[in-house]
């Protein structure tokens, strides 16, 4: 099943490994280096999956992540967070702005793809 | 001495005497008689035989002038007759007298002009004119000495007699009579022993009988003794008369000592030796003598005996008496000597019985009444004698009262006890609890006492001492009670010593000791005032000793309260003590001194009025939770008015009885304190900012490398050689290894900041080691490694946080993974108290003792470079610990070196569930 995935990250590099290993999986991806960009991505595109980078200049992850789960027409969206903290943190992130899930960098590619799996049926 | 000897002595000495007396009068009695008996019948002998040789010599004469008178001879010299006829007539006669007469060896008959006309021999016609024979003859009778006949060689006695015819001379008749019968009458030795002799000497003392002892002594034989002297002296004195002589003893013609006596036959002028051997001769006398001596010597032992016997026969009934009056005398008044004898003894034993008995009957009633008189007489020596135990004990009770002065206390106690109650030494001896010599004193028991102390000094327990501690109380009655070596042995003998503990409420003070004479006894009455005595001394000594702690403590206390308050003064934080109704009792100096007040302005004040200058106490003041909950309470009071923060501390103070009086309040500058915490926790706060910045910037890039060299590995841009594909597997697992570092260090450093959270969640820990042994399951099988368990299936549910757990069992099960080559590895769960005990048991090389300590601090690692082959951060026990803190639990390492190691870990059972 291919599905639209928006993958969010102020790491060029990252976002390249990422989109490309996604990319391959036959999905087809969308990027973007900041939050305004990724709330303008989501708000445009058609996305099934998006994920977030935690730690951005200007509108950082979890604010973005607050947005798209505030707004009606978006909150359906599953948003992994991509966060370079410990895992231990991370649960709290979650609730707070109330993602689907989280990867902690740097992620397994397994767990990557099984979270893909997961929410493009 | 006893009677019986008594008597034997006197009858020893009294039967000798009398008995030597009487036997030296018998003797000496014996002795004359015998000898004059002796000397008698050797006189007898002597002159019987005399008289027998004169006889014989008158037998001669006559037989002699018998011839003469005859026919015969008459007719041979009768001129007128026939001389042929006369001489055969003659011959014939002659012939016949010789046949009759034995005793005689010749006969002759002379005629008138001397020429011999007949003989029994041949030397008729032979003129014997000449000769004495013929001129003796003619005068009358004559007897010639004895001599050897011419004709014969025979000894003949020569006698010649004139033969008359018609009363005119015709002729004479000569017979030689053979001297063989006088040889018989001297040799006869009848009467006369074995030794006797008797034997003739002629006057001129020439023997002319034999000598019993010697040949030819006949005239040849001069015999010149005492006796023959005296013999001739009396020939010349008394002349032919006859005389009785003395017997006397003298030696010999032979030498020999005789005892002799002489006969004077006058006709011949011969005299008669009679000789015995005085030896013989005195034979009984000397019998005599052997016998009385015998009998002196026998006297006393007989006399002894019989001085036995008698004193026995008469001192055994005496001695029964006696006997009796002893046995009576020790008391024992049915004591019968009953004596059967009849005489005096056996009256007065039985009269002594008769007594006896009266005597028992007197005496029992005597005794009642001495008895009475006794025990008064006892009673008043003991009521004297205790007298003088209570004064000494009332002068030692005085002494207790007024001493104050241990040393001198004992000293005196010892003198006093001697002095009054007269014991023969008196001793003390003060040790300590642990048996340490203290002091001692002694009274009269001299130098050997510091011998005796100096052995307690030198640890060497004396057995008495030892005794008296052990036993409280004992008499020293033996001479093994007292050690062989002790100083005090000496004195001791011949003496009873009682021993006693000094002892108050079972605390021992020392040993105590007083003797008295071995004849004196202790009674208990005596014995109870001498332990009465050291249980007062004992009492002295206690309270001596309280004084002294006393006197120590309040110098103590005195020191302390000094102490305390320039300790009080010297704290630079301000402090004060307050009642219940917040009033300052007490400041110290930094109070006063910040304050700018005296103490007087001070105390009674209330600290809310003079500090915060309120009417009531500060809102967040601690004073009044310690108040409210008698706890110390800490508080930072940040009151504008004070214009410093201040770190107020709390303690509440309670009185004796526990009841709360009011409360300690120091008070502490700490605008310093709060500028460095603010520092610190900005520095902590840089560094836990710096550390995650660190982490996620090393994240960040990390992830770019993974997923470009997994987008490389997994082969989606293109196929991959097995070397290319190798390295990049190295890359990936450093890749790993790089980021599970930076979660630890994360995860430490949150541990450490305290930012970590638990979720403290109801869970069962047997499940978790199920879990975390699957994941590791393939790591284990890796190493060919068993993986055992032993769990307590009913160990209850307890509240933790799964995953911090689950890291730190994994943790030690990576640890026993990793150090063990070989064997197996066990994991056992298991209740302890009130918490759950995981152990992981592995059998690797175990941890020194010098590591074990260090272990669960952080970045340790037993021996430096096994870094390299465990790939470990060092980190992963510290944080097992910080985690096992949090759940209350504590973690540890029991191990040998070489022989593996046990890692334990518990959760406490008391947790609530909730996040922390």
């Amino acid at each position: 099943m291919s599905g639209r995935i928006l993958v969010v990250d102020d790491e060029p590099d990252v976002l390249k490994v990422v989109t490309f290993r996604l990319g391959k999986m036959g999905h087809q991806i969308f990027s973007a280096v900041t939050g305004e960009e990724a709330l303008d991505m989501v708000a445009k595109e058609a996305i099934d999956l998006v994920f977030l980078d935690l730690r951005m200049p200007g509108i950082d992850g979890s604010e973005v992540c607050k947005r798209i789960k505030s707004d009606e027409r978006l909150k359906s969206i599953p948003v992994i967070l991509l966060s370079a903290s410990n895992a231990s943190a991370m649960s709290e992130i979650v609730d707070e702005c109330k993602a689907d899930g989280y990867l902690v960098k740097p992620f397994d590619v397994e767990d990557l793809i099984e979270t893909v799996n997961r929410f493009i049926v | 001495m006893k009677i019986s000897k008594k008597i034997s002595y006197l009858f020893l000495v009294t039967s000798t005497i009398f008995i030597i007396a009487v036997t030296t009068f018998f003797y000496i009695t014996a002795k004359s008689v015998l000898k004059e008996r002796i000397l008698n019948h050797l006189i007898t002998t002597v002159e019987s035989r005399a008289q027998t040789i004169e006889l014989t010599l008158q037998h001669y004469q006559e037989d002699a002038l018998v011839l003469t008178v005859g026919n015969a001879a008459k007719n041979a010299v009768d001129i007128t007759k026939d001389y042929a006829q006369g001489v055969e007539q003659v011959n014939k006669r002659i012939k016949s007298t010789l046949q009759i007469s034995p005793d005689i060896s010749e006969i002759r008959v002379l005629g008138k002009n001397g020429i011999v006309i007949a003989s029994s021999h041949k030397d008729t016609g032979v003129d014997k004119s000449a000769q004495v024979i013929f001129l003796k003859g003619k005068n009358g009778v004559h007897i010639q000495d004895m001599h050897i006949s011419e004709l014969t060689g025979d000894i003949v006695v020569g006698v010649a007699a004139p033969i008359f015819v018609n009363d005119e001379f015709a002729g004479v008749l000569a017979i030689n009579f053979d001297e063989k019968k006088l040889f018989k009458i001297t040799t006869n030795r009848f009467g006369l022993g074995e030794t006797g002799e008797i034997y003739l000497i002629n006057k001129d003392g020439y023997m002319i009988t034999p000598s019993r002892f010697a040949e030819g002594t006949f005239l040849k034989q001069k015999v010149d003794t005492e006796n023959t002297r005296r013999a001739f002296e009396d020939i010349e004195e008394f002349g032919q008369e006859a005389h009785l002589h003395e017997a006397f003893v003298y030696r010999n013609y032979q030498g020999k000592k005789v005892l002799g006596i002489h006969a004077h036959i006058p006709q011949m002028q011969w005299t008669v030796l009679a000789e015995i051997d005085a030896s013989e001769a005195f034979a009984p006398l000397r019998r005599l003598r052997w016998i009385f001596i015998a009998i002196i010597c026998l006297v006393p032992v007989a006399a002894g005996f019989v001085g036995r016997v008698i004193s026995g026969i008469i001192t055994e009934p005496i001695h029964k008496l006696h006997k009796g009056t002893e046995i009576i005398a020790e008391g024992n008044l049915d004591y019968k000597v009953g004596t059967n004898a009849q005489d005096e003894i056996g009256q007065l034993s039985r009269a002594f019985d008769e007594m006896t008995e009266s005597l028992k009957k007197s005496t029992t009633s005597i005794n009642k009444l001495n008895n009475e008189i006794d025990s008064r007489k006892q009673a008043q020596e003991k009521t004297q004698h205790l007298t003088m135990v209570l004064r000494a004990i009332s002068n030692v009770n005085q002494l207790i009262v007024q001493e104050k002065n241990p040393d001198t206390l004992i000293r005196k106690a010892c003198e006093e006890l001697v002095k009054f109650r007269g014991y023969k030494y008196a001793w003390i001896v003060i040790m300590n609890k642990s048996g340490k010599f203290i002091r001692a004193a002694q009274a009269d028991a001299g130098g050997n006492f510091l011998q005796f102390t100096e052995d307690i000094k030198k640890g060497k327990m004396p057995q008495c001492v030892h005794r008296g501690l052990k036993e409280h109380f004992f008499i020293i009655e033996k001479p093994e009670d007292v050690c062989e070596d002790c100083g005090l042995f000496n004195i001791h003998r011949n003496k009873r010593a009682m021993v006693c503990s000094l002892e108050h409420q079972g605390e021992f003070y020392g040993v105590f000791s007083v003797a008295v004479s071995a004849e004196t006894e202790l009674d208990i009455t005596e014995r109870d005032l001498f332990k009465e005595v050291a249980s007062d001394l004992a009492l002295a000594l206690h309270h001596m000793e309280i004084e002294a702690e006393n006197k120590q403590a309040a110098e103590v206390i005195k020191r302390s309260v000094e102490e305390w308050k320039e300790t009080f003064n010297s704290i630079s934080d301000l402090v004060f003590i307050q009642n219940k109704d917040f009033e300052i009792m007490k400041c110290n100096k930094a109070f006063m001194d910040v304050l700018g007040l005296k103490e007087k302005d001070i105390i009674g004040k209330k600290c809310y009025e003079l500090l915060h200058k309120s009417d009531k106490p500060w809102e967040n003041c601690p004073l009044k939770q310690t108040k409210k909950d008698h706890k110390p309470h800490t508080e930072e009071v940040d009151d504008p008015k004070i214009g410093v923060p201040l770190l107020i501390t709390t303690s509440p103070i309670f009185d004796n009885n526990g009841e709360y009086i009011g409360s300690v309040h120091i008070a502490k500058d700490i605008s310093n304190i709060r500028e460095a915490q603010k520092k610190m926790i900005e520095a902590i706060e840089i560094k836990s900012q710096f550390i995650s910045m660190v982490s996620h910037e090393l994240r960040t890039p990390l992830t770019a490398i993974k997923e470009g060299i997994g987008i490389v590995y997994d082969e989606i841009t293109g196929e991959l050689n097995e070397e290319q594909k190798d390295f990049l597997d190295t890359a990936k697992r450093n890749v790993e290894r790089l980021s599970r570092l930076i979660n630890t260090v994360l995860d430490f450093q949150k541990l450490q900041a305290g930012k970590m959270v638990f979720e403290m969640e109801e869970n069962d820990i047997n499940s978790i080691v199920d879990e975390a042994s699957k994941e590791m399951k393939p790591l284990f099988e890796k190493k060919k490694l068993k993986l055992e368990f032993s769990l307590d299936k009913s160990l209850p549910k307890a509240v933790f946080d799964r995953d911090k757990i689950t890291q730190v069992l994994t943790n030690l099960m990576n640890n026993a993974l990793k150090f063990t080559e070989r064997g197996s590895i066990s994991i056992t769960t298991q209740k302890e108290d009130k918490a759950i005990k995981v152990s992981v048991a592995d059998m690797g090389s175990g941890i020194k003792e010098e590591d074990m300590k260090n272990l669960f601090h952080r970045f340790e690692q037993v021996s430096k470079g096994s870094e390299r082959k465990t790939g470990g951060t060092g980190l992963g026990l510290a944080i097992s610990k910080e985690i096992i803190n949090a759940h209350k639990g504590r973690i540890w390492v029991e191990s040998e070196f070489g022989k593996g190691a046990t890692f334990s870990f518990t959760i406490s059972l008391e947790l609530n569930r909730r996040k922390i």
